[in-house]
């Protein structure tokens, strides 16, 4: 690898979504970007996971929504099961002021708004993640486990260990924050 | 886990009180009059590695702020009203009502792991027949399944209702009619053959006996007993206050009754005293060393990896020693809270009721009223001339080359400078008073200056202003620094600061000027770094601390430490060094005590209600009434870990 990169390493879109060249985006026409949405080095959308029996059908989409990070590493994929007998892909829907930790998996069907994935955390297939939650480092989320909103999950397997504070998200820069500002310092 | 530099933790202010009002307002005076005479308390520096501090300090989105008495308010100087009760799993609302009868716990189908505590899934067991379904309970964490303890179910809701009906290994339980009926027909029985059935019974006894049937029968057995002693007797009873008094018996059992209070009108002066429950019909359970054995022959065959930890054992809530005792452990309820002042009890925090709201109706957080500050290393400027047109640039990204601070590895005894930007979230211009103690608590002090103690910030006007203050100063960057500078004289020109908010940015204006002319900007005492619309940066320098050498000014901690048994100084022949740093003593922390003055516009209350304690009604230049508030705190800010010497 040269020891300089000659153009930026993200492409910024239209609306806004910086993503970087070297991560790994699979199945583009599947995966819809809310827009202001930092897709960093080496993270991994899988929108090319869908049902085989037909393929016509976008019934897997994963869909960060707008003004995410999906930090370095980490790793996007819609949940599957085996249902009466056919194996499916379920779309995902991810919120807003949502951050990916680096080298986090998530399986999961929903991610709220101003929700903080800790490093290294794994969210299960079929999770469910409500608005103003934080995963702390390294959980492990057991599948479909639900996590209401306020809280602070963590552990392996995961736990609701706490609540965050009244003022989740509310402080510029804090942690569960609007992260416009930090999408705009990434380049 | 690592801690994560920098932060802030505010100390509520009342740490400082040593009693709190109490919880509920009729109780506890005495303590309220004993609590006036700390004033001293004040005076004293804050220390964040005291013991106590863990008591008081806070990340500010976890504090209140009550606007009667114009103070923080924290866990412990509030009080919490739980609004509703739901299950985290289903996310449905449990009545009051129903968390009173049936428990804190959800009676649908959330159920946890009772090997790992991970939500279990309710799961179709596919058979050939189709009509033959039946459905488990399975861990998709640790891969338990109902099956381990022989349950399956017939249908796949209700789980909750079914499962209360089965023991493990499916076997049903008896309902209620089935156990009286049972202990009835038991009773008839031994009245009449009582000799042949005598051990038989006791078997069949044994293979029922489980917590419900035991309650069931001590239940029967002191109801009937009330029933008997209300009837007229010969003695009259002044046994009232005994705990064999019937009185007191139907009181205890209405604690744990589902079924309501047993009723207990009976004239007073016929009372005996019971007899106890004898017998197991009766509830009594006698130790029984043929069980004991019993499970000691068990524990052999199955083994250290069949027995439930300790931890499994206190989710349960009977015995089970064995794993497969365990019974899957349903879900508990969570709640939704309002939070009101202890104090003056006004409403601090009030969500909506409903489960799947995230709004408040109420929310008064502090950080909408305490400035919010924020630390960054001063990144050197860099030396070289050549560098000096790059700063005056306003957009130019810092060179990548300049040497960056690792917060995780400050150096010891080189003064390192910080930027601390204070953002003010009122609408009315602040007055900042920071102070800080020169030396850090603790064994090892580090060095503290803040260049500017003393300082203003603008008010938080409308968001607009910024924007087109951005658009003026042709400034995109939003890193107040250096390369900031032009935005942020332009700002403080279009503010309208407080006529000592003028002075200040004119000052800092003036030493900017003079820094442009001798090159890189370089800090300067009692001059703001920058400041915007509503927030100012001002300079603090820190000289980290020398681990391999106590501060003098710390012995007579020292010596109170020795006393202290927990302490690293338990041992004093050791020398100070690698191995006597105790955990995180080398996390630098400073202590600030912020002083926040600022005039308010005059609310109805003020004017016609006897104003809060530190309100004083002043007239300004301009002749319009304001009231001057003042708000003061200590907080913590934590910068780094130091690094050792090498
Ligand atoms: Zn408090
Ligand atoms: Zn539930
Ligand atoms: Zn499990
Ligand atoms: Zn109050």
């Amino acid at each position: 690898m040269p020891p300089k990169a000659p153009k930026s390493e993200y492409i910024e879109t239209d609306t806004g979504n910086k993503v970087s060249r070297r991560s790994i985006i699979l199945g583009t026409p599947h995966i819809i970007l809310g827009g202001r949405t930092a897709i960093q080095t080496e993270a991994c959308l899988r929108g090319d996971l869908h049902r085989l029996s037909s393929p016509s059908t976008s019934t897997s989409t994963s869909a960060p929504g707008g003004t995410s990070v999906i930090a370095p590493s980490a790793l996007i994929r819609p949940p599957s099961r085996l249902h009466r007998g056919t194996y499916t892909y379920v779309a995902q829907k991810i919120g807003d002021h949502v951050l990916v930790g680096e080298r986090a998996v998530v399986e999961a069907a929903s991610i709220g708004n101003h929700v903080v994935i800790g490093a290294g955390a794994v969210l299960g297939k079929f999770c469910i993640i409500k608005d103003g939650v934080k995963v702390l480092d390294g959980a492990v989320l057991p599948a479909g486990m639900v996590v209401p909103s306020g809280s602070v999950v963590g552990g392996r397997p995961a736990r609701i260990v706490g609540e965050v504070g009244e003022g989740w998200g509310m402080l510029p820069g804090s942690e569960g924050a609007d992260l416009r500002e930090r999408i705009r310092a990434i380049a | 886990m690592a801690l994560s530099f920098p932060y802030l933790y505010i100390s509520c202010p009342c740490a400082s009180e040593t009693t709190l009002p109490p919880v509920w307002p009729y109780s506890n005076r005495l303590s309220r009059e004993n609590a006036e005479d700390d004033d001293e308390e004040d005076e004293k520096t804050f220390d964040p590695r005291n013991p106590r501090a863990n008591y008081s300090l806070y990340p500010l989105e976890h504090l209140l702020f009550c606007e009667d008495c114009r103070q923080i308010r924290c866990p412990r100087c509030a009080l919490e009203e739980v609004l509703c009760w739901y299950c985290p799993s289903c996310l449905f609302e449990s009545p009051s009502s129903a968390v009173k009868t049936e428990g804190n716990r959800c009676t649908r189908n959330c159920f946890q792991c009772p090997i790992c505590t991970s939500p279990l899934s309710v799961n179709a067991l596919e058979k050939p027949d189709p009509r033959d379904l039946s459905w488990i309970l399975s861990c998709p964490y640790c891969a338990w399944s109902s099956l381990d303890i022989g349950i399956r179910f017939d249908r796949p809701s209700a789980i909750a209702g079914q499962l209360l009906r089965m023991r493990n290994g499916g076997q049903p339980t008896l309902t209620r009619k089935e156990r009286d009926g049972e202990r009835d027909r038991r009773k008839r029985g031994d009245t009449n053959d009582a000799e042949e059935e005598d051990d038989h019974s006791w078997k069949q006894h044994k293979e029922i006996e489980d917590v419900d049937d035991h309650f069931s029968n001590i239940r029967a057995f002191y109801t009937d007993q009330l029933a008997e002693t209300s009837a007229s007797s010969p003695f009259g009873g002044n046994n009232e206050f005994g705990y064999g008094s019937p009185g007191a018996l139907s009181r205890i059992m209405g604690l744990y009754s589902r079924a309501g209070r047993l009723s207990s009108h009976r004239p007073k002066d016929k009372i005996r005293p019971m007899r106890e429950a004898f017998g197991e019909d009766e509830g009594v359970k006698l130790f029984d060393a043929k069980g004991e054995d019993e499970i000691i022959e068990r524990m052999k065959s199955v083994g250290w990896e069949g027995t439930a930890k300790l931890e499994q054992q206190s989710w349960q809530n009977r015995d089970a020693r064995f794993l497969s005792d365990l019974r899957p452990v349903p879900t508990l309820l969570r709640t939704k809270r309002a939070r009101r002042c202890r104090t003056c009890r006004h409403i601090l925090t009030k969500p909506e009721s409903k489960v799947a709201s995230t709004r408040y109706r109420i929310r008064l957080v502090a950080l909408n009223y305490v400035p919010t500050m924020t630390l960054k290393p001063l990144v050197p400027s860099p030396a070289p001339p050549s560098a000096a047109p790059a700063v005056t640039a306003a957009p130019t990204p810092l060179p990548p080359t300049a040497p960056s601070i690792n917060l995780q590895a400050l150096p010891s005894l080189i003064p390192t400078q910080f930027l601390l930007t204070l953002h003010n979230p009122l609408f009315d211009p602040v007055r900042v008073t920071l102070a800080t103690p020169a030396r850090t608590p603790g064994r090892f002090g580090s060095k503290v200056t803040i260049l500017c103690p003393q300082f203003d910030i603008g008010a938080n006007t409308d968001m607009w202003d910024e924007a087109l203050t951005d658009v003026a100063a042709g400034s995109s960057g939003s890193e107040p620094g250096p390369g900031a500078k032009s935005r942020g004289s332009a700002a403080g020109n279009q503010s309208q600061p407080t006529p000592g908010a003028a002075a200040a940015l004119d000052a800092a204006k003036r030493a900017r000027a003079a820094a442009d002319f001798d090159g890189p900007v370089q800090a300067e005492a009692g001059k703001i770094w920058d400041s915007g619309r509503n927030w100012t940066t001002i300079v603090l320098e820190v000289v980290p601390a020398n681990l391999d050498e106590e501060s003098p000014s710390s012995k007579p901690n020292k010596s109170a430490a020795t006393n202290n048994p927990g302490k690293h100084d338990s041992n004093p022949d050791e020398p100070p060094g690698e191995t006597g740093l105790e955990e995180d003593e080398d996390v630098l922390e400073i202590p600030v005590f912020v002083r926040i003055n600022y005039e308010a516009d005059i609310s109805s209350e003020d004017e016609d209600g006897p104003a809060a304690d530190d309100a004083v009604i002043v007239r300004n230049k301009r002749g319009e009434k304001k009231v001057k508030r003042e708000l003061a705190y200590w907080c913590v800010l934590g910068v780094g870990r130091i690094s050792k010497i090498a």
